[in-house]
């Protein structure tokens, strides 16, 4: 061991082996220390990295711990920033973590698509650092994560034994071999949640269900190797299962079947665009006492056989929320027989159901009339006629309407009665069959009061100012949220009375209304109004002036955009900025 | 009482030899060698009656090594023992070469409270400083390259963002 001096070629400090090192570090618990040690060079980046937190000899008065997510997206979603992310989260614990790569293209710089550099993306390296120091870490999302295989995999598997949620999305590299590592030895997973995972297979389901006796949710969305055998294991073996998500998968009848007979705690089933399976096994599904919430979409095979066995084997119980898009086998029978088995039924939706007329609405929604609470439809392009026969109408407390083009008039007088007591309404997108005419006979319905605190009137046209000020009497004293989105027979006067008689307006949207300077004046002159946000979006007729007018808001004011409002100039906008200095400013 | 004196007498008069890899002898009581943990193996199974090679550690480590194990070996007052303990490693810092043979020695011999010392007074030395300053003070090559030392920089201030 020569002595040498200390000069430029010399690195003596090398004679040190690693562990006197860490040694060292472990005096340097403090985060700005570990970050500026972790840049000096690789190896000691390396070194920092396999720290664990019991490594450190702590101050007696350090800071609390808490847990804290982080998310690496796009650029920043590399193992170099992942390295030093993990370094600078010390001392506090990660829980959650999300790794959202971009769409990483090979052509660039040095690197050929067999050498990846740490620089550029996420690997299997960056999740080894991960498994190593992060033993709290609960929650992990991979979003098209291509360089990240079933060996970074098993290292999350070794390290990280808390895990609950594993989040995997476009991904070709993880396979079976991963994901039984993963579901071997972290036993308390509960949710797990994969899409477009291209080999992941049923021998993935069958480790699951095997081993995650805790798991409670899963959700599947284009795994094409994913079939009958993963699922029914899944259903079959999980006792704390609860909910079931599937999206795109071809599966059959017999899955249905399993989660009718041995679903005993499912409570959300949600199916869209599902292959392979047939009206029958759409009726085993009530065989799920505990079902709560039932999602049918775009599944083309669900008819109205499907319910009309399941009604005679009981209906379904506990069934609160029923939602159906894009079901054209779907018809009023089957809507109605679905019904008349949910007696807690409190919440429909249905969307491009083109087979369900007013009378099938009708009838389901008396069928449930002591129950419904919300009902939403949204282009459902046969209801809307008038109704022929008089039902007990139910009590809602929500209502929503989207682009339904036969509804108007005659509807909206029938439906008003049932919204006496509802809080949100929501008509937008019906350019044709909002009117005044129409609003004047869903008010006179609804008995002119009520309590609405929410009304969204977007898309509607055709209303004028008289709509607007029949809408603020009868609610004026409760409504918080009010939106006129492209509204554009709405002018001054509406806005002049808003201003006077919505005193709890909080949130209010004029977007893409034909308002201007003399309308903002208006409606800032009354005292009344205590907006927080307000939102302008596409209003050319407005300028500077006007906007120097909401001055008087100011105030209360923590919200407002001004995208695309070609009159206001660039100096405009720096003094509202300067004057509405609190508020969040989008242009 | 009398044979416990006499026991512990006699431990003071066994005195064992060391030898450094440049063949310096030393001459230390063997509750001084008995310090480092690999010395105290040694003399359990050969015995203290050959010298000891000390074949990793040069003359002037081993001496300073012993200084310090002598010290700690006769049980002074805490505050005594912290004020020698500053005083020398005030010593052995001015060299770093030296610095960090006795860091490497101390580790190889196993002499856990050096050691820790030691490594104190080095993570002093790295305290607050930039990486840049650490790598100046240690001559310490930068292998990162300029990107990815940018990107470990320009992390810092995300890396602790508030919670």
């Amino acid at each position: 061991m020569a002595r040498k001096k200390l000069n430029g070629d010399d690195h003596h400090i090398d004679i040190l082996p690693d562990e006197c090192l860490l040694q060292v570090f472990s005096f340097l618990p403090s985060p700005r220390d570990r970050c500026s040690c972790a840049a000096v060079s690789k190896k000691w980046l390396f070194l920092q990295l396999h720290m664990r937190f019991s490594d450190f000899h702590h101050d007696v008065n350090q800071v609390e711990c808490s847990e804290v997510s982080r998310s690496l997206e796009g650029e920043m979603a590399n193992d170099v920033r992942l390295a030093a992310m993990v370094v600078g989260v010390y001392p506090h614990s990660l829980t959650e973590l999300t790794i959202l790569q971009g769409f990483f293209s090979s052509s660039s710089s040095s690197s050929s698509s067999s050498l990846i550099s740490y620089n550029e993306v996420v690997t299997d390296l960056g999740l080894k650092i991960i498994g190593f120091t992060c033993p709290t870490l609960k929650c992990i999302t991979l979003s098209n994560c291509a360089y990240v295989g079933d060996a970074g995999l098993a290292c999350i598997a070794g390290g990280c034994k808390n895990l609950e949620k594993l989040n995997i999305y476009s991904s070709s590299r993880i396979t079976d071999d991963g994901l039984t590592i993963i579901a071997k030895n972290c036993l308390r997973l509960s949710v797990v949640n994969f899409e477009s995972c291209t080999s992941i297979g049923n021998q993935s389901l069958e480790a699951i269900a095997e081993y995650s006796s805790k798991l409670e949710s899963i959700s599947l969305t284009k795994c094409h190797l994913i079939g009958d055998p993963g699922m029914v294991s899944i259903v079959s073996k999980l006792p704390k299962l609860t909910r079931i998500s599937l999206v795109s998968m071809e599966i059959t009848d017999k899955v249905l079947k399993v989660i009718g007979e041995q679903g005993r705690s499912l409570e959300v089933l949600s199916l869209d665009s599902i292959k392979g399976t047939t009206e029958i096994g759409y009726s085993f599904i009530s065989g799920a006492q505990k079902l709560k919430v039932l999602t049918v979409s775009s599944c083309s095979s669900l008819t109205d056989t499907s319910f009309i066995s399941s009604s005679s084997n009981g209906g379904f119980p506990s069934l609160k929320r029923a939602e159906f898009r894009n079901n054209n086998g779907l018809t009023n029978k089957g809507l109605i027989k679905l019904t008349e088995g949910s007696h807690m039924l409190e919440n429909l939706k249905l969307e491009k159901c083109h087979k369900i007329t007013t009378f099938g609405l009708m009838q389901a929604l008396s069928n449930c009339s002591n129950t419904i609470k919300k009902l939403s439809l949204v282009q459902c392009d046969q209801i809307g006629q008038p109704p022929v026969i008089p039902s007990p109408q139910p009590v809602l407390f929500s209502m929503k309407l989207k682009k339904c083009k036969s509804i108007g008039e005659p509807f909206l007088a029938w439906i008003g009665e049932s919204c006496k007591e509802a809080k949100k309404i929501a008509m937008v997108g019906m350019s044709n069959g909002i009117t005044d005419t129409a609003m004047c006979a869903f008010l006179k319905a609804m008995g002119g009061g009520g309590s609405v605190k929410s009304l969204d009137l977007s898309g509607s046209g055709r209303i004028s100012d008289w709509s607007v000020a029949a809408v603020t009497a009868a609610f004026g004293r409760t409504l918080e949220r009010l939106s006129l989105v492209g509204c554009k027979r709405v002018s001054e006067e509406a806005l002049g009375v808003i201003g006077e008689r919505c005193g709890k307006l909080e949130d209010l949207d004029l977007s893409l209304c034909a308002v201007g300077d003399e309308a903002l004046r208006r409606m800032a002159s009354s005292r009344a109004l205590r907006l927080k946000t307000l939102a302008l979006a596409g209003c050319g007729g407005v300028t500077d002036e006007g906007l120097a007018a909401l001055e008087l808001m100011g105030m209360s004011l923590n919200g407002l955009n001004l995208i695309r409002c070609s009159g206001i100039s660039a100096r405009g906008i720096e003094s509202i900025r300067e004057m509405l200095w609190r508020c969040d400013l989008v242009f | 009482m009398a044979t416990i004196i006499t026991k512990e007498q006699q431990e003071k008069e066994k005195m064992v030899t060391l030898v450094s890899s440049d063949s310096e002898k030393f001459v230390v009581e063997q509750k001084v060698a008995e310090k480092s943990h690999v010395i105290k193996m040694v003399m359990n199974c050969c015995g203290i009656e050959s010298p000891i090679p000390v074949r990793r550690v040069k003359g002037d480590i081993l001496k300073s090594i012993l200084e310090y194990c002598e010290k700690h070996s006769k049980g002074e007052a805490q505050e005594v023992m912290e004020k020698w303990d500053k005083e020398y490693m005030d010593k052995a810092e001015k060299d770093l070469v030296f610095f960090h043979d006795l860091m490497l020695a101390s580790h190889f011999l196993h002499i856990q409270e050096l050691v820790d010392l030691i490594a104190v007074t080095f993570a002093g030395m790295l305290k607050m400083k930039s990486p840049e300053e650490i790598r100046q003070k240690f001559n310490i090559n930068n292998d990162l390259t300029k990107e990815q030392e940018e990107h470990i920089m320009t992390t810092f201030g995300w890396a602790f963002q508030p919670i």
